[in-house]
């Protein structure tokens, strides 16, 4: 009796790792107020489509994109029959 | 989208342009819509296997830009409004999908003209489409809440629900072991489909209203940033 109930212990501690393992979660957080500056350049004059024109540098405003990173395991995802 | 050269490009609604932004200096280079289509409200873009952009306007545009020699063209879609994912299949053929019109279209690489396709389900949005390895069409239906799958070589359609009362699909990419993947805005979620099992797996984002609006991926990796959260999540499959 005490096997089994080792057992049964064993497998519900083992399962849940072995569902965790299939995806692996990661987060990367964009700098606060990324965003918004990312949209604030000057527009570009239009011109006509038929050519690379109408260049603009704006690049030295660009924030890194990627900060810090976290990560969480998937869980058990919820699965559903279709 | 990442192009052949490694730059991000962009579809830039707020200038109204194709936009390229270099790697290594940060250099941004645009290359404006035609004047005289006015504002189109820019979509998404995708490469051909010529290296030339294919991109789509929601007022009813699609076009093709040649980054080298810098020749646009833009032309009407056959429904009018509506075109709004596109991407490309293995084999480079292109297709889009029309969120306003329901229906997916293929492209002709040479003379431009757009053919439609018509999803088995009625009014369904179809916004964004993916290709699987074997060149078969996944199609996210916002309205219907159904994920489907069109095979050129036999044109037969298959279609499945969502989890959920209302799901809501949004994008759509297939991974490079052709699992589909999915984000559900009702659920606030990205979901998995297998096509070999028939079967959803559901990943709740731990950030409310996260709405991931387009997904990319790598081998081993599925990118799926959070335009809710401000945040970029990978789910790692390796």
């Amino acid at each position: 009796m005490r096997r089994v109930v080792h057992a049964f212990a064993v497998a519900l501690l083992v399962f849940p790792a072995l569902a965790h393992a299939e995806v692996r979660i990661q987060t990367y957080e964009l700098p606060r107020g990324a965003v918004t500056r990312m949209t604030s350049p000057s527009v570009p004059t239009a011109s006509s489509g038929t050519r690379p024109s109408a260049t603009a540098s704006w690049g030295g405003s660009i924030p890194p994109v990627a900060r810090s990173t976290s990560s969480r395991s998937a869980g058990a995802p919820r699965r559903t029959a279709s | 989208m990442i192009g052949p050269d490694g730059a991000p490009w962009v579809t830039e609604g707020g200038t109204n342009a194709i936009v390229r932004v270099d790697p290594q200096t940060r250099e941004v280079k645009s290359w404006p819509l035609p004047d005289g289509r006015g504002y189109v409200n820019l979509n998404t873009l995708t490469f051909d296997r010529r290296g030339r952009i294919w991109f789509t306007g929601q007022n009813g545009i699609y076009g093709r830009l040649d980054p080298k020699t810098g020749e646009m063209r833009v032309w009407d879609a056959p429904r009018g409004r509506g075109p709004y994912g596109i991407a490309t299949t293995p084999e480079g053929a292109v297709y889009y999908a029309s969120l306003a019109g329901s229906h997916i279209a293929r492209v002709d690489l040479d003379t431009g003209a757009a053919t439609v396709v018509d999803p088995p389900t009625k009014g369904q949005g179809a916004r964004r489409v993916w290709s699987d390895s074997k060149g078969r069409i996944w199609v996210s239906e916002w309205n219907s809440g159904n994920v489907s799958r069109y095979d050129p070589k036999t044109n037969d359609w298959k279609t499945w629900k969502l989890p959920g009362d209302t799901p809501r699909a949004y994008a759509v990419y297939v991974d490079d072991q052709d699992m589909v993947w999915l984000s559900e805005w009702s659920a606030n979620a990205m979901v998995r489909f297998d096509p070999r099992s028939e079967t959803f797996a559901t990943f709740p984002s731990d950030r409310r209203g996260a709405n991931v609006r387009q997904i990319l991926g790598r081998p081993g990796e599925v990118w799926a940033p959070e335009s809710g959260a401000d945040r970029l999540v990978v789910y790692r499959t390796k």
